[in-house]
C-alpha cells in the first residue's frame, strides 16, 4: 500500500509540473489572442526580432482574423468533426490490428488538421514553425503514452512486472526521453520531422511485408505447430511454487542508485537553469552503473531466465529516443525487442514494457512541456479521445468480417503511402503521391 | 464553427457554479476543481464500464488466445525446447498485441472527460499562477494543471474504493466484468 502511495505521489508530482508552461502571464500580441500560451507569444516576439522572420510572421498571421490553433490569429481552427472522425479511425485500428494506431494518430495531427502545412508556411527555422512542430510531437506522445498509464497499474496489480527489467529499461528510457527534447526541441522544422516520420512508417511497412512472405508465413505455421504440440500442461506445473517472479541475481544497489541518478538528471536538465553539464554527468553515471549491474537472473513458472542489464538499458534508450523524437513507436517496439533480444516470455515483457512506456512518456512530456515550454491543445486531445473510444467499440464488431491477412495488406498499402508521401514531402519539399 | 468553444460555453455556467460557493478564492477554486474532478471521474467510470461491457466477447477471445499461447510457450521452456519457446512466444506477442491495444484504446479513451475539463480550465484559469518554485529550481511558476492533475488522481483513487457502495455503480461494474 505504501509503495502504491509513493508511486502515485511521484507520478502525480511529475505530471503536475506540466502545468508550469501555462502560468506565465504576458501582454497580448497583435498576432495571437490574449489567452494564447506564453510559449506562442515568445515565439512571435523572437520572430519579430529578426527582419526576415518578422516579414514571414506578418505575411502568414492575419491580424484581423479569428484566433485558431494555440491562439494564433488566422491559424487553422480545430475542426472537431474531422478530428473526431479521424480519431474513430485511429480507435478502430487500435482495436483491430493493434499497432499502427499511434502512427495514424500522428498522421491526424500532421495532415488531417492542417497543422503541418500551417507550420511549414512560416518557413524553415522560423520559431513558430518549430514551436508548432514540437506541439505536434508532444500531442502524439500524449495519445500513445496514455496507454502506459492505464496498463501499468493493471499489470502491477497482476504481479506481471519484473522490476529489475523495468528499472534497466527506465534508466535507458529516461536518458533517451530527455536527451532528445534537450537536443531537438525548437530545432526541428516541420519538413524534417515529417521526413523522419515517413522513414519510420516505411520500416514498419517492411516488417509487415515480411510476415506475408513465404518465409514469414512458414515461420508462423511452424510456431502454431509447436504451440499445438505443447498444448497439454506439464504434469507438475500446477503445483509449482515458483510461478511468480523471483529475482535470484543482480546488484540491487547499483540498480536503485542508477534509477535515482537518471531521474535526478531529468529533473536537473528541466528545472535548473545553468550548469547543464551536471545532468549529462548524472545520466552517464546512471548508464555506467547499469552496465556494472552485470547479469540479472530471475525465476518464473519454475524456470530460470537471465539477461545482461545493459541490453534493456540500451534498448530502452534507443526506443525512448525514437518515441520522444517522433511521438510514436514506444509501445510496440519494447515487446518484440525484449522477447527477441533478451529472450523473455511475453507474459512478463508485456507488463514491464507498459511501465517503460509510462516512464518514457512522463520523462519526455516533462522535458518538452516543462523544460522547453512546448504547448498542446487540451480540447483537441479530449475530442480525439472521444473518437478513439467510439472506434474501439466499432473495431471488435467488424474484425470478425475482415481476415487478419486482409487487414495486414490494407496497412501495408497505407504504410507505403504514408511513408512515401511524408518522406518525399519532408526531404524533397514535394510529395510524389497525391495530393501533391 | 468552433465546436470546442461552443461546448465550453455551454458547460461553463454548470461548471463555474461550485467555484462561487465559498468566499475565499483559493479554497473556492480547490472545491470547484474537486467537484469538476468528481464529474470527470463519474463520466470516465461510466465510459469504461460501457466499453468493457460492449467489448466483453472480443476481450474474452483475445485474452484467452494470449494466455493459451503463453502457457504453451512456458511448457516448451520447461521441456527445454528453446526453439519452440521462442516461436510460440512470438505468437503470444501477436495475440497480446491485439489484447493490449484494444484495452489501451478503451482505457485511454475513457480519459476524455479529464482532457475536456482541462480545456475548460485553460479558458477560465489559464493565466492564474498557483505556486512559484524557488530560484534554485528555475523559479518556474505553476499553473492550473499541477493541482488539477493531483486532485483528479486522488478522486480516481477514492472513487475506486467507494464505487461498489454507490447505488447503481456496483451493478454497472459487475455487468461490465470490472470487479
Amino acid at each position: 500500500m505504501r509503495r502504491n502511495v509513493w508511486l502515485i505521489t511521484v507520478l502525480t508530482l511529475l505530471l503536475g509540473l506540466t502545468g508550469l508552461v501555462w502560468a506565465q502571464a504576458e501582454k497580448a500580441s497583435d498576432f495571437a489572442s490574449a489567452g494564447a500560451p506564453a510559449k506562442i507569444k515568445e515565439a512571435i516576439e523572437k520572430s519579430l526580432a529578426d527582419q526576415g522572420q518578422a516579414a514571414k510572421t506578418k505575411e502568414v498571421i492575419k491580424t484581423d482574423a479569428e484566433p485558431g490553433f494555440l491562439g494564433l490569429k488566422g491559424a487553422p481552427k480545430q475542426n472537431l468533426i474531422v478530428g473526431l472522425l479521424w480519431a474513430v479511425w485511429v480507435g478502430w485500428i487500435f482495436s483491430t490490428v493493434g499497432a499502427f494506431g499511434g502512427i495514424m494518430a500522428g498522421v491526424g495531427h500532421i495532415t488531417i488538421f492542417g497543422l503541418a502545412d500551417y507550420a511549414k508556411s512560416f518557413g524553415k527555422g522560423h520559431p513558430l514553425n518549430t514551436t508548432i512542430t514540437d506541439s505536434i510531437r508532444v500531442s502524439n506522445q500524449w495519445l500513445v503514452g496514455l496507454s502506459g498509464i492505464i496498463s501499468s497499474f493493471n499489470y502491477y496489480r497482476m504481479g506481471r512486472l519484473v522490476y529489475p527489467l523495468g528499472i534497466c529499461l527506465a534508466i535507458g528510457g529516461i536518458g533517451g526521453s530527455w536527451l532528445i527534447p534537450e537536443l531537438t526541441a525548437g530545432k526541428i522544422s516541420l519538413s524534417r520531422y515529417i521526413g523522419y516520420f515517413g522513414i519510420i512508417v516505411f520500416i514498419i511497412g517492411l516488417f509487415l511485408i515480411y510476415e506475408l512472405t513465404p518465409k514469414g508465413a512458414a515461420k508462423k505455421k511452424a510456431a502454431k505447430a509447436a504451440a499445438a504440440a505443447f498444448e497439454k500442461a506439464v504434469k507438475d506445473k500446477a503445483d509449482t511454487a515458483g510461478q511468480g517472479v523471483k529475482v535470484v541475481e543482480g546488484s540491487q544497489i547499483f540498480m536503485w542508485i542508477g534509477v535515482i541518478l537518471a531521474v535526478a538528471s531529468a529533473l536537473w536538465i528541466n528545472l535548473v537553469s545553468g550548469s547543464q553539464w551536471v545532468a549529462y554527468i548524472l545520466i552517464i553515471a546512471a548508464l555506467v552503473l547499469t552496465i556494472m549491474i552485470g547479469q540479472i537472473k530471475f525465476t518464473f513458472f519454475g524456470v530460470e531466465f537471465k539477461f545482461k542489464a545493459w541490453i534493456p538499458m540500451v534498448g530502452g534508450f534507443v526506443i525512448a529516443a525514437v518515441a520522444s523524437f517522433l511521438g510514436v513507436g514506444g509501445g510496440f517496439l519494447y515487446v518484440p525487442f525484449l522477447t527477441s533480444v533478451a529472450g523473455l516470455p511475453m507474459f512478463l515483457v508485456a507488463g514491464t514494457s507498459a511501465l517503460a512506456v509510462l516512464v518514457g512518456m512522463i520523462a519526455s512530456i516533462f522535458s518538452y512541456m516543462v523544460g522547453k515550454g512546448v504547448v498542446i491543445s487540451w480540447g483537441l486531445i479530449g475530442a480525439e479521445l472521444v473518437g478513439i473510444f467510439i472506434g474501439s467499440m466499432i473495431g471488435p464488431r467488424t474484425s470478425k468480417y475482415i481476415p487478419d491477412k486482409v487487414l495486414k495488406i490494407i496497412f501495408i498499402i497505407l504504410a507505403f503511402y504514408v511513408g512515401l508521401r511524408y518522406t518525399t514531402k519532408g526531404f524533397l519539399g514535394y510529395s510524389i503521391v497525391p495530393p501533391y | 464553427m468552433d465546436y470546442l468553444a461552443l461546448f465550453i460555453s455551454a458547460v461553463d455556467p454548470f461548471l463555474i457554479a461550485p467555484y462561487r460557493w465559498l468566499g475565499q478564492p483559493l479554497a473556492a477554486w480547490y472545491l470547484g476543481t474537486f467537484i469538476l474532478c468528481i464529474w470527470a471521474t463519474i463520466l470516465t467510470e461510466i465510459t469504461l464500464a460501457g466499453a468493457f461491457y460492449l467489448n466483453r466477447k472480443r476481450l474474452r477471445e483475445v485474452t484467452t488466445q494470449t494466455y493459451e499461447f503463453h502457457e504453451r510457450s512456458m511448457n516448451a521452456k520447461v521441456a527445454g525446447d528453446e526453439k519452440s519457446f521462442k516461436a510460440i512466444n512470438r505468437l503470444a506477442n501477436d495475440a497480446f498485441g491485439k489484447t493490449f491495444f484494444l484495452q489501451m484504446a478503451m482505457g485511454m479513451a475513457s480519459l476524455w472527460p479529464a482532457f475536456l475539463g482541462a480545456a475548460w480550465l485553460q479558458e477560465r484559469f489559464g493565466e492564474v499562477v498557483f505556486f512559484k518554485l524557488p530560484g534554485w529550481l528555475g523559479g518556474h511558476e505553476l499553473g492550473f494543471v499541477a493541482p488539477y492533475a493531483v486532485l483528479y488522481i486522488v478522486c480516481r483513487i477514492i472513487f475506486t474504493r467507494l464505487r461498489t457502495r454507490i447505488p447503481g455503480f456496483k451493478q454497472l461494474i459487475e455487468r461490465a466484468g470490472r470487479t
